[in-house]
């Protein structure tokens, strides 16, 4: 099929999935990268980031609660394009879980992902561009660190992670 | 255990969250003697290579062209001065063998905190921070 004979009108959507300890976080990461934000009644977050009228992306900053942590992996988890885990750097029982889950998600699911540090509190007494273009666990791995009130970081670790993926086309 | 079976451990990679928690304690300028208190030694010989990676990485982009690994070599203990250190034995120019792993997971240990704690003050000083040992 020619890419000329697509619809006009097609819709393709990439999802990813924001998780982490603290959804005030997620819902912030979400907002700097999203045009529309919906605050959910089972207090999640969904984004929505129009890339053009056939491509948009979807986010879902999936809570604090863990009984709806489960459904929520399950049913977006198998067809999600990345995952994204943000957390308070300075925090110690955020980093705890944010440690679990990044060895939790790494060991179930093959998918690429990266971890996002928040270093808000308290800027980090290094120059940015130690971190800024982040650093592998492994090929689909990420880390890196950002300034939950700045747009430009939010935008750059989707773009370490987009990286990422398209580095591994086949 | 037999022999295989410790064979089989030396080379147990670290998790990803264990790598971040080493990374973390790197850009903080922490030692990360703590951290290794309750790993088995062959944990913390796969961390050391991940740590080793990234302190380059960190090198490069602090110092750009100015950067050299032997610089950072230089600044590690040698085999030599360990070895004598220590009273170590071996007659093989090797250290942290398998068999040191193995037989002598607490020297093996010790060796690799006193690593760890050198290549953290350096990064610590490319970052210009106070290195707390």
């Amino acid at each position: 099929m020619s890419f000329l004979s697509i619809p006009k009108d097609t819709n393709r959507i990439g999802e990813f999935i924001v998780s982490g300890p603290s959804l005030a976080l997620q819902k912030r990461f979400i907002t700097h990268i999203c045009n529309e934000v919906v605050i959910t009644n089972n207090n999640t977050v969904f984004g929505r980031s129009k890339i053009t009228d056939e491509l948009q992306l979807f986010f879902y900053g999936i809570g604090e609660k863990e009984q709806y942590l489960d459904f929520a992996w399950d049913l977006i988890a198998p067809k999600m394009l990345g995952y994204i885990i943000v957390f308070n750097w300075y925090d110690g029982n955020e980093f705890s879980i944010a440690q679990r889950l990044l060895d939790d998600l790494s060991s179930q699911i093959d998918c690429h992902g990266i971890v996002v540090g928040d270093v808000s509190e308290m800027s980090l007494p290094i120059d940015p561009k130690v971190y800024e273009q982040g650093f592998t666990f492994s090929p689909k791995l990420w880390f890196t660190l950002w300034d939950s009130t700045l747009k430009s970081d939010a935008k750059n670790s989707m773009k370490i992670l987009v990286d990422s993926l398209i580095n591994h086309f086949e | 255990m037999s022999m295989i079976e410790n064979y089989s451990q030396i080379n147990a990679a670290a998790t990803p969250g264990v790598q971040l928690q080493f990374l973390r304690y790197l850009l903080m300028g922490l030692s990360p003697a703590p951290l290794m208190e309750n790993m088995q030694v062959n944990e913390i010989v796969t961390v050391y290579g991940y740590i080793w990676e990234k302190a380059l990485e960190i090198g490069i982009r602090v110092k750009g062209d100015r950067f050299s690994q032997s610089d950072v070599i230089k600044r590690l203990k040698t085999v030599e001065q360990f070895k004598l250190d220590v009273g170590c034995k071996e007659t093989g120019r090797q250290c942290l063998s398998d068999e040191c792993l193995i037989n002598d997971a607490d020297c093996a240990k010790a060796r690799l905190k006193d690593q760890f704690n050198r290549l953290y003050n350096i990064v610590s000083e490319y970052f210009g921070i106070e290195f707390k040992e």
